[in-house]
């Protein structure tokens, strides 16, 4: 047994830190090798033919009183150890087995069929034995663990767990045979080792039949219940502390009694007794022990269970009130075998009506769902947003996510479908997308119309002003003082309104046209702006102080626009004092911050929100405009991705700031 | 001496003509881009102001039709438009025209380029005089006084 559990020592004992730990595991995993054991079994085979062969009882009897191993058992032996050490090649393997097993079934059959088919002693003579017994024929234990042997080899071909059993079960008799035997050598007992008018297993014998017995069981060490004996499980602690105890507790409670009663310590009555009440106390013993074992793993089991179901309850209670979301499982094939709570809310289907239909039940078109597994499994996800029916006939979008469920070693078990009932979220996002649309299109269509109006309106206009200005020249002097005063009221109307259109028409053309972005020197710019300003400037007498200004990254129209409308607003909303304007630059991060700061009258904090708005005028008495000019600057900023904005400055006038992109 | 003026607008051709007529100048119409070359070649006008959008063809085209006739390429043009792109100056300028002002609110650029192409002492006849009520009759071709609505009378 300790032979096979360390067929294949774990990893980590082998890898362990000391030379003599490594090399004492390899030298055990080679010494525990089956072959090593069969090797053993076939050498003490071939001494006893040695023996045969050159007359020396001591070699085939290991005694000269103790009977010997025959020659044809020696041979089947030998043939059984060829059998494991060759038992990957399948034709030696078979042959050995064959002719094992063929010595073997035709000494059984002399026994049982009481005939003297010559075979016993077709190598040489016996002369070991007494009369009576039939010269040179294995003993029945003998042949029948050669039998079981043949058999346990032979039935192991298969790797199918039964028959793994099955070959073990033999082996183990085999076993227990030939440990018997030693035994009934060691303890000097007769009956362990033979029968009453049948010749005896020999010590050989014994010995070879153990030895043979362990390489089988050591051959399958990983299947079966070897597997079972190994490892640190309770049953393997169990099985490993009872096992000997079943293969030795008859055999040294005999040899206690014997040599108890050899050596006349007790009557043969006493020690029959004490064989029976000691045979029974450690069965006892060993039947307290397992129950123990027994009890301690039924405990376990059960919090084991407790905890699980206390786990699957609190699962349960998470993903049913999970509000908006159902889960579910799909065995491999597609077919729903778990249904979460929320099912119920978002299908009106029960958890229990849903388990067992198909994968597409819920479908509408009715259509399979295989090419969406299938992508689950190949892809490790599938993702959609799905019409699905309800039990009552309405449909609702579901969005489904369908992952495949994997254990540890890669085995498919399934899929978790998790889906969300996303029908209010899709008509809000349809609905969101229809308005969207529908404002960017008033928005372009009133853009176009301000574009439009604006521009056509100035042909009219411009006719109503030529026409008063006509009017003016020529009949003047022939209208009353009233009319005259009406006539100038009207051309200033409309010189308001050229404004208000000209205005319009730049808001409207800072808003369509496409930016052409490039290198703007702002320097050079605000030189040109002020140029175009020089009338103004000049009549206001106002002062600029010009920073260095960096280049910035914009429309080189739109920016002067803009720079022409501040600085305009500088002068022209000056208080008593000629205007003086600075104008500066910080860099914030990726961009510039320009401000141009006024000694002007200023804003009010509380117009500060309004001041960028269209036709927002704050002095509407005091100075003309129509308020178009700042909405304009916010509108030419923001399209450049800036940000203006208003702060009082210390002297009491404004300061715009605003931001520009520094690069591209 | 005439001056032609080639513009869709009825109020615009009506203003100029008066204003023309306070110069003592003579105001000839075309209204649409295909009546100003053959009216141009018989009226033989001593400037012409033409409006950079016409139906019927644009500016440019009647522009360079002006330029290329035998004619008319001697008569010097004045551009009167809208538009205030800085690029129309350039393009009209190279096709051929003389000076481009911009349509404004106060007509004194304008009047002040008719001057500069057409001094009052290169006047052959003496100033004709200055019509009492505005009638809305110009000299030629006769005034066709219509509403938005199409109605003319």
């Amino acid at each position: 047994m300790t032979a096979g559990s360390s067929v294949h020592a774990p990893p980590h004992s082998a890898r362990s830190g000391t030379i003599w730990g490594g090399a004492g595991a390899r030298l055990r995993e080679r010494v525990a090798a089956p072959a090593a054991l069969a090797v053993a079994a076939a050498g003490v085979s071939f001494v006893v033919w040695l023996g045969w062969l050159l007359d020396l009882r001591v070699l085939r009897s290991f005694a000269n009183d103790y009977p010997s191993l025959k020659p044809n058992g020696a041979l089947a032996f030998f043939a059984i150890a060829v059998a494991v050490v060759a038992h990957r090649n399948r034709r030696v393997a078979a042959a050995s087995v064959a002719f094992a097993s063929a010595v073997g079934f035709t000494t059984i059959m002399q026994y049982v069929l009481g005939v003297d088919m010559r075979i016993d002693q077709l190598f040489f003579e016996d002369r070991d034995l007494v009369t009576g017994l039939q010269a040179g024929r294995p003993s029945i234990n003998a042949a029948s663990g050669i039998v079981a042997l043949c058999l346990a080899l032979e039935v192991a071909r298969s790797t199918s767990r039964r028959s793994v059993i099955a070959s073990q079960a033999l082996t183990f008799c085999a076993l227990a045979v030939g440990t018997l035997g030693v035994f009934g050598y060691l303890a000097g007992i007769e009956r362990l080792y033979g029968f009453d008018g049948f010749p005896p297993l020999s010590l050989p014998g014994a010995l070879v039949l153990s030895l043979l017995a362990c390489a089988v069981l050591a051959l399958h060490a990983d299947d079966g219940s070897m597997r079972v004996l190994r490892g640190e499980t309770v049953s393997a602690r169990l099985a490993r502390r009872l096992l000997p105890l079943a293969l030795l507790a008859a055999p040294i409670a005999l040899t206690l009694r014997t040599q108890a009663v050899d050596h006349g310590l007790m009557t043969s009555s006493v020690a029959d007794w004490l064989l029976a009440f000691g045979e029974t106390a450690v069965l006892g013993a060993a039947v307290f022990v397992t129950v123990n074992a027994s009890r301690s793993l039924e405990t376990r089991l059960e919090e084991t269970e407790r905890a699980r179901r206390q786990g699957e309850l609190l699962f349960h209670r998470f993903v049913d009130n999970v509000p908006d979301n159902f889960l579910a499982y799909l065995t491999p094939d597609g077919v729903h075998e778990i249904f979460s709570g929320a099912t119920e809310r978002i299908y009106g289907y029960t958890p229990e009506e849903l388990v067992g239909t198909d994968a597409a039940f819920l479908r509408v078109d009715g259509a399979d769902m295989a090419a969406e597994l299938a992508e689950a499994l190949e892809t490790g996800r599938f993702e959609a947003e799905t019409r699905r029916r309800r039990k009552d006939g309405s449909t609702i979008w579901v969005h489904l996510v369908i992952t495949p469920l994997l254990d540890e070693s890669g085995v498919h078990l399934g899929f978790v479908k998790v889906g969300r009932d996303v029908s209010e979220e899709k008509r809000a996002r349809e609905q969101l997308q229809v308005l969207t649309d529908d404002l960017t299109q008033s928005n372009r269509e009133l853009e176009e119309f301000a574009y439009v109006a604006s521009h056509d309106l100035s042909a009219p206009l411009r006719a109503i002003a030529g026409y008063l200005d006509l009017i003016e020249r020529r009949y003047r002097d022939d209208l009353p003082q009233d009319a005259q005063q009406f006539m100038a009221r009207a051309a200033l109307a409309s010189v308001r309104m050229q404004q208000m259109i000209d205005d319009l028409l730049t808001y409207s053309r800072a808003s369509r046209r496409p930016l052409a972005r490039e290198r703007v020197d702002l320097t050079e710019l605000v030189a040109d702006v002020l140029e175009i300003l020089a009338p103004a400037v000049n009549e206001a007498g106002a002062t600029f102080e010009v920073a260095d200004l960096p280049p910035v990254f914009g429309d080189r129209m739109q920016l002067c626009q803009l720079l022409q409308n501040l600085l305009a607003n500088a002068i022209k909303f000056r208080g008593d004092d000629p205007p003086r304007v600075t104008i500066g630059a910080t860099r914030c991060g990726a961009t510039w911050r320009f401000d141009v700061a006024d000694n002007g009258i200023g804003v009010d904090a509380g117009h500060v929100p309004e001041l960028f708005k269209m036709f927002h005028r704050l002095n509407g008495e005091r100075f003309p405009g129509s308020g178009i000019g700042l909405a304009v600057c916010s509108r030419i900023v923001d399209r450049h991705g800036g940000e203006i904005t208003h702060a009082p400055s210390p002297s009491g006038g404004s300061i715009f700031s605003f931001t520009l992109p520094a690069e591209e | 001496m005439k001056v032609m003026i080639i513009d869709d607008d009825e109020d615009t051709r009506i203003l100029l003509t008066e204003d023309l007529r306070d110069l003592g100048l003579e105001a000839v119409w075309a209204v649409d881009a295909t009546q100003a070359l053959p009216i141009a070649r018989r009226e033989r006008p001593a400037l012409i102001i033409l409006d950079y959008r016409l139906p019927g063809g644009d500016g440019a085209t009647v522009l360079r039709r002006l330029k290329q006739a035998s004619e008319t390429a001697s008569i010097p043009v004045i551009v009167f438009s809208r538009q205030r792109s800085p690029q129309i100056v350039d393009d009209v300028l190279s096709l051929g025209a003389d000076a481009y002002v911009q349509k404004s609110f106060a007509n004194n650029q304008l009047r002040e380029r008719i001057l500069e192409f057409l001094p009052p002492k290169t006047w052959a006849s003496p100033l004709p005089p200055l019509s009492p009520r505005f009638d809305g009759r110009p000299t030629l071709p006769p005034l066709r006084l219509s509403t938005r609505f199409g109605v003319e009378a």
